[in-house]
């Protein structure tokens, strides 16, 4: 049977959360495939594991000589839907993860801070907390919101915490019991454009992954500009 | 006089997702993803399936042959108890 050339292959390095790093192949791909299609893959096959993508590259042979060569498709922790770690290799943003930790047991959960910088000079951050993760689906269009959002204030209540300076909501899940719920208020403002209610919207979409809570996102009746995601236990 | 060694077996446990994928040609292939998580569902793997085939991301190993399906994917849990082989007194 004769061999097709050239022949590529899509090798993927990952790192667990004792920083030991591993590299798996997936085999070969398809030599026209954009790098871009090649790290979606990557990004899909490394969900289901507990691991954080980190590089991925392709070895492509070469028809005549058959000498192999490594390029690098992606490189940099890349967000999977399932993974604790995450940045984005987006050279849109000036910091990535900026904080990360992951207490052993409790409600408290992970712990992330996006930094942003937006319009050159004003750097903003959102610092969340969620207890019980088993998804955090959506949050590179959290980040893509987060580079259109115009919010003044973010406010919380019911086994939410919110900081001053930077914009830190922690979700205690020990504090929301069943008759309970937690609400968190963010005011957009006067600029109520779509993109910074799409904001709003991509933390619910990511909260409402918590374990037995679910999240609700809705404008918050009576109060124009005011959105609110509704949170109550299951 | 003798020390006492104790004995430090070291046991851990690993998950690997092994994905059994076809191509044509008569080719197939496992794709081996260490450390899998423990709650993978079905939907998820039927889910990629439909992905790798509308993007055409996989070919076959022989004769870059198309890709057909996922045959199987199977979750293989090792216990390893790596013995403590250090000497005694």
């Amino acid at each position: 049977m004769a061999t097709y050339y050239p022949k590529t292959s899509l090798s993927i390095r990952t790192k667990d959360n004792n920083e030991n790093t591993k590299t798996f192949s997936v085999g070969y791909v398809n030599p026209e495939s954009t790098d871009g299609t090649l790290k979606e893959f990557a990004l899909k096959v490394v969900d289901l594991s507990n691991l954080a993508l980190t590089e991925v590259y392709k070895t492509t042979q070469d028809n005549i000589t058959n000498a192999t060569t490594d390029t690098v498709v992606s490189s940099g922790w890349v967000l999977a839907s399932s993974s604790p770690f995450f940045s984005d290799d987006s050279d849109t943003f000036t910091a990535a993860i900026t904080a990360l930790s992951i207490p052993d047991s409790g409600a408290g959960g992970i712990t992330f801070t996006i930094g942003k910088s937006i319009g050159g000079s004003t750097s903003r951050s959102v610092n969340l907390a969620l207890s019980q993760i088993k998804k955090l689906k959506n949050l590179s269009g959290l980040i893509d919101a987060l580079n259109h959002a115009a919010y003044d204030s973010i406010t919380a209540s019911k086994g939410m915490e919110f900081e001053g300076g930077i914009r830190k909501v922690t979700f205690d899940t020990e504090k929301v019991t069943d008759s309970d719920y937690a609400l968190l208020a963010i005011n957009l403002n006067d600029n109520q454009t779509d993109a910074a209610k799409n904001f709003v919207k991509s933390i619910g979409e990511n909260l409402v992954q918590v374990s037995g809570y679910t999240a609700v996102y809705e404008q918050m009746p009576n109060f124009e500009g005011i959105m609110r995601i509704y949170i109550t236990k299951n | 006089m003798f020390d006492i060694q104790l004995f430090a077996d070291t046991i851990t446990s690993e998950q690997e997702l092994q994905i059994k994928a076809n191509f044509g040609e008569d080719d197939n292939r496992t794709i081996n993803v260490p450390q899998a998580r423990s709650d993978i569902e079905t939907s998820e793997i039927v889910e990629l399936e439909t992905w790798v085939r509308a993007n055409n991301v996989l070919v076959g190993d022989k004769a870059g042959a198309a890709f057909t399906d996922f045959e199987s994917a199977i979750l293989l849990n090792t216990t390893r108890h790596k013995l403590d082989l250090t000497p005694t007194n």
